[in-house]
């Protein structure tokens, strides 16, 4: 059995989506039902450098129709044993017509926002012909059998994974940022108009308010956007600058770093697919705080490993804080949880489950 | 019969099954089994079965479930009854196996061990069960094959819950609320929410006859090991039984069915109508053996000397055969002071089940704790007057259905003019666009509403969404999905009415209804074993064979049950309805608008609860 990954961001991307397919098909190459894995991403580095032997990887095709030519072409080597995996759902006609052209099957992957709500036409007859889908959290997979006919056992989920330099440590420089008495509060994500929903300006309110009960505490907001402008206006508007700092882009391998200087991680989001900074700041020892209204829920394991908010609600968000600061959640045994090994046990069951029925028939009305 | 539930949370991120839940979901069905509780959770916490036990076969505390096999494997909890269970222990003794109840539990547990999923096809009864697999590390969970038993599943992706029914289910604080726009355009068009479908999104059933898998990776698809379709086609592909004596045959297997549901170790009573069914089934209940049966009627006070009224035909039936018989009159008052009840306990919504819950009430208070019923008999033997409308209506209306547009265009212009013609039955617009296949037409005959009709029932966007999901004709026509397409007339709507109108209503009905006064209602003429034996006699018929079960019994029924035309059984409950003077909906020019007024007013109590 062989598969053809159809990416967005691949292999040395950003951003949760490329980290989790990049796990997915390392994890995948690990299987002994799986001989070749073909990856064509849009985005990512030229050269692949850590990639397993059996994976052979395109040069990523930024062109939309250059990618399409190059998946056609590449496709003659697949049939109807083979699997397209289709890592974003927007590629989802893409990957069908190339089945039809090769006679594999279609595994969907589904992330967040972006398959919370009906697809365009094109999406929507496309969806006829998936015989798979994975979904990175409960919620999107509940957001996504809202408004699709297949069969709710075909959608399975497999969450995120944590990285094992995301561990619990010493804070390397704290006092950079806060005094002793203070808590260090922290939030990480890009800081984009079309993504407010990730709850800074909440943050930053409810923080204020506490400000004036004399809390003593550090707001460092990490990330770049064209938010950032608005945001500190807002900060400056509450008389916040002395205890809100915004920290700039974080590369990846200063997160973990990052997560153990803080004491509390909190994003009250309303749109999170999985939210994989709430994993990493729970390996790396912080308390973390997030919404209970979209995938967060996952990370924290229904408020095992963290608390969670009504994500509209200051008095709620507020209360949280203050419990966080002065009694803080150990949510470290979530990395255990979300463990690679774990992952990739679900990962390998699922590929040989692929490779023992005939998965046709999905949808609820053939 | 008995109420069953269980947690399984088989994803490695899942929470480990919390034992008050599992009892609150057990415990909300209290009333299915009143004479005891089990619980078992396994050590690692990832599954946890639970049990509520109405005693009736080996009332010993030995056969409480959950029970656990010999060596620890196995563990099952199981709602129903095995009527064969005797005979497959002695097969399973000469194989080896050792017992230590006399339950058909056990056997079941032994069954699984020898034959795996396999040993579902070999099971005469109604059933629901979910057995843990501890070598599989998987639950196994099905049903019997026409779906007597329920059996509902929430899966969130991490962790399925099931249970006997979908209210028990939403006790669980951790079981979605979000709306099936399916189940609810589904009782809508058919007046019973139509499987897998339920109101709610997460929460499905097992389908009828099939078994469903839950592993690492939750719920697998359900596998089908009995289809009704699949039976008639095999009589079909053999030909159409010769026998000189087809009323033997009837006999004969009815009979046989009929002895094996009076397996018990309490007595077995029956409802008993003015019908051929029930009538039929007491005089065999009488043949095999069966002594001091106590029989109950229903009779309404508003029919009182009207052809609606089955108190005196069934009276003359129970004094043929001489059985304890108890008449029970219910009127207004005590409909209106048992309506909370009667809405609680219906666990979906249907626009039937008065009169279910009015004669498993007067059962109950006859001390009675198993009843059989006559439900299944109009299905089999094709008395419903759809064995004729619908093969008619195809042949009429075949090709005009296929000019395209046609029917479209007739429905408009049938709602352009509908308010010049008065009494004009609602459905009577969709004929020319329905009316041309079996699925279409059978639509129309059971519908309550037509599709078109939704959006100002249910509002635009919901009927949009439901109509899209549930696609009403494609689940109609997807019950005649077998290997080999059915031709017979008789088979095809006998395919439509068991599968759909029995399963979704009928038997639904009868479960909710009985299980709230702890009743077994038990059904011979609802039986895989009998429809395999008499499908090759009926498949060719083009009449009502009615009459062969009608002289099934030795001792004939009375001359005015057999020649009494074929009325139903019947409520005055639009009557009531109107007299308690609910809410009323826009379909005012209905023919039957007591039906459409009466699901409004169900549908509200279901949304008021939620």
């Amino acid at each position: 059995m062989k598969l053809f990954a159809l990416l967005t961001d691949g292999f040395g991307a950003r951003g949760g989506i490329a980290q989790y397919n990049c796990d997915l098909l390392q994890a995948l190459s690990l299987s002994p039902d799986l001989e070749k894995i073909l990856v064509l991403s849009r985005q990512g580095p030229k050269v692949q450098s850590d990639k397993p032997p059996m994976m052979e990887v395109i040069e990523p095709k930024g062109s939309r129709w250059l990618y399409a030519i190059t998946a056609l072409g590449r496709s003659g080597q697949f049939g109807k044993n083979d699997w397209i995996f289709c890592g974003h759902i927007y590629m989802l006609p893409l990957a069908v017509a190339l089945s039809f052209v090769t006679g594999s099957r279609v595994w969907l992957q589904i992330h967040g926002i972006e398959a919370w709500n009906r697809g365009n036409l094109a999406v929507n007859i496309a969806m006829k012909y998936v015989a798979r889908v994975t979904a990175v959290s409960r919620y999107t997979r509940r957001r996504f059998l809202e408004w699709s006919s297949i069969r709710p056992e075909m959608v399975k989920v497999i969450p995120n994974t944590v990285d094992k330099r995301f561990l619990p440590g010493e804070p390397s420089d704290r006092r950079r940022f806060a005094e002793d008495d203070q808590k260090l509060l922290l939030s990480v994500s890009r800081l984009s108009s079309t993504e407010r929903y990730k709850g800074q300006d909440r943050m930053i309110e409810t923080l204020a308010a506490l400000e004036q009960e004399h809390c003593r505490f550090v707001y460092m907001i990490a990330g770049e956007g064209d938010d950032i402008s608005r945001l500190q206006e807002l900060v400056a508007s509450h008389h916040l600058e002395k205890c809100i700092r915004f920290i700039g882009y974080v590369p990846d391998e200063d997160l973990p770093a990052l997560f153990r200087t803080a004491d509390i991680f909190a994003m009250p989001s309303t749109g999170e697919g999985f939210g994989i900074v709430f994993l990493q700041a729970l390996a790396c020892g912080c308390a973390v705080i997030a919404g209970n209204a979209d995938g967060s829920t996952d990370p924290l394991l229904d408020g095992r490993a963290g608390l969670l908010v009504a994500p509209e609600d200051k008095v709620e968000l507020r209360n949280a804080l203050k419990s966080a600061m002065n009694n803080p959640i150990d949510g470290t045994f979530a990395a255990r949880i979300f463990s690679r090994q774990h992952f990739e046990a679900a990962a390998l069951a699922l590929i040989s489950q692929f490779n023992g029925r005939d998965m046709s028939g999905m949808a609820d009305h053939d | 019969m008995c109420g069953i539930g269980g947690i399984h949370a088989y994803h490695y991120a899942a929470a480990p099954v919390d034992r008050a839940e599992l009892l609150e979901i057990r415990d909300y069905m209290q009333a299915r089994g009143p004479d005891g509780s089990g619980c078992w959770i396994s050590e690692d916490y990832k599954v946890g079965l639970a049990h509520r036990r109405l005693s009736i076969i080996d009332l010993s505390e030995r056969a409480a479930q959950p029970m656990t096999s010999a060596d620890g494997r196995l563990v099952i909890t199981f709602n129903g009854e095995i009527y064969n269970y005797r005979e497959l222990r002695s097969e399973l003794e000469k194989l080896g196996s050792r017992f230590s109840t006399d339950s058909d539990t056990e056997v079941i547990l032994h069954m699984y061990a020898t034959h795996g999923v396999k040993m579902l096809g070999m099971l005469s009864g109604m059933f629901a069960l979910a057995i843990w697999d501890g070598n599989r590390r998987a639950t196994l969970l099905a049903r019997d094959p026409y779906g007597i038993k329920p059996l509902y599943i929430a899966d969130d992706g991490w962790t399925c819950r099931f249970a006997s029914q979908v209210k028990a289910l939403l006790t669980s604080r951790h079981v979605s609320r979000i709306p099936e726009p399916a189940g609810i355009a589904g009782f809508f068009l058919l007046g019973s929410v139509p499987e897998p479908y339920t109101l709610y999104q997460e929460i499905r059933a097992v389908p009828a006859g099939s078994y469903q898998w839950v592993n690492s990776l939750g719920p697998e698809l359900p596998m089908q090991y009995f289809d009704i379709a699949g039976i008639w086609a095999e009589a079909e592909l053999n030909g159409q039984a010769s026998t000189a004596n087809p009323q033997h045959i009837v006999r004969e297997a009815v009979l046989d069915s009929v002895r094996r549901h009076l397996v018990a170790d309490v007595p077995v009573g029956a409802f008993l109508s003015a019908g051929i069914d029930s009538g039929a089934l007491v005089g065999l209940m009488r043949d095999a053996g069966q002594q001091n049966l106590k029989t109950v009627t229903l009779g309404f006070s508003e029919y009182r000397g009207t052809p609606d009224d089955e108190t005196p035909l069934a009276m003359e039936t129970a004094h043929q055969y001489g059985t304890e018989h108890e008449i029970r009159t219910v009127d207004f008052a005590e409909f209106s002071s048992d309506l909370p009840a009667i809405l609680r306990a219906m666990d979906q919504p249907s626009i039937d089940g008065i009169n279910a819950w009015f004669v498993s009430k007067t059962a109950s208070e006859a001390g009675l704790k198993v009843a059989i019923s006559g439900v299944g008999g109009d299905e089999l033997f094709g008395a419903y007057p759809s064995f004729r409308s619908l093969p008619r209506w195809v042949r009429m209306l075949w090709l005009p259905s296929r000019v395209p547009g046609l029917g479209y265009f007739s429905e408009l212009m049938m709602n352009a003019f509908a308010p010049l013609v008065k009494g004009m039955n609602p459905k009577t617009k969709g004929m020319l666009r329905y009316g041309g296949t079996y699925e279409g037409a059978w639509l129309l005959r059971r519908g309550l509403f037509l599709p078109g009709e939704l959006p100002s029932v249910m509002g635009l966007e919901l009927a949009e969404a439901g109509l899209q999901r549930l696609a009403p004709i494609r689940h109609i026509a997807s019950q005649f999905r077998v290997q080999r397409k059915i031709k017979s007339p008789h088979a095809r709507v006998s395919t439509l009415e068991s599968a759909l109108y029995l399963r979704n209503q009928l038997l639904r009905d009868t479960d909710w209804a009985s299980m709230a006064h702890s009743l077994e209602v038990r059904t011979p003429l609802v039986d895989a074993v009998l429809l395999k034996q008499l499908a090759p006699h009926l498949s060719g018929s083009n009449t009502s064979r009615k009459q062969w079960l009608a002289s099934a019994p030795a001792v004939s029924l009375p001359s005015g049950v057999v020649s009494k035309s074929k009325t139903g059984f019947t409520t005055p409950v639009g009557k009531w309805q109107q007299q308690l003077e609910e809410g009323c909906i826009a379909a005012s020019d209905s023919s039957s608008p007591w039906a459409r007024n009466w699901s409004n007013v169900v549908m509200k109590s279901f949304r008021d609860t939620q």
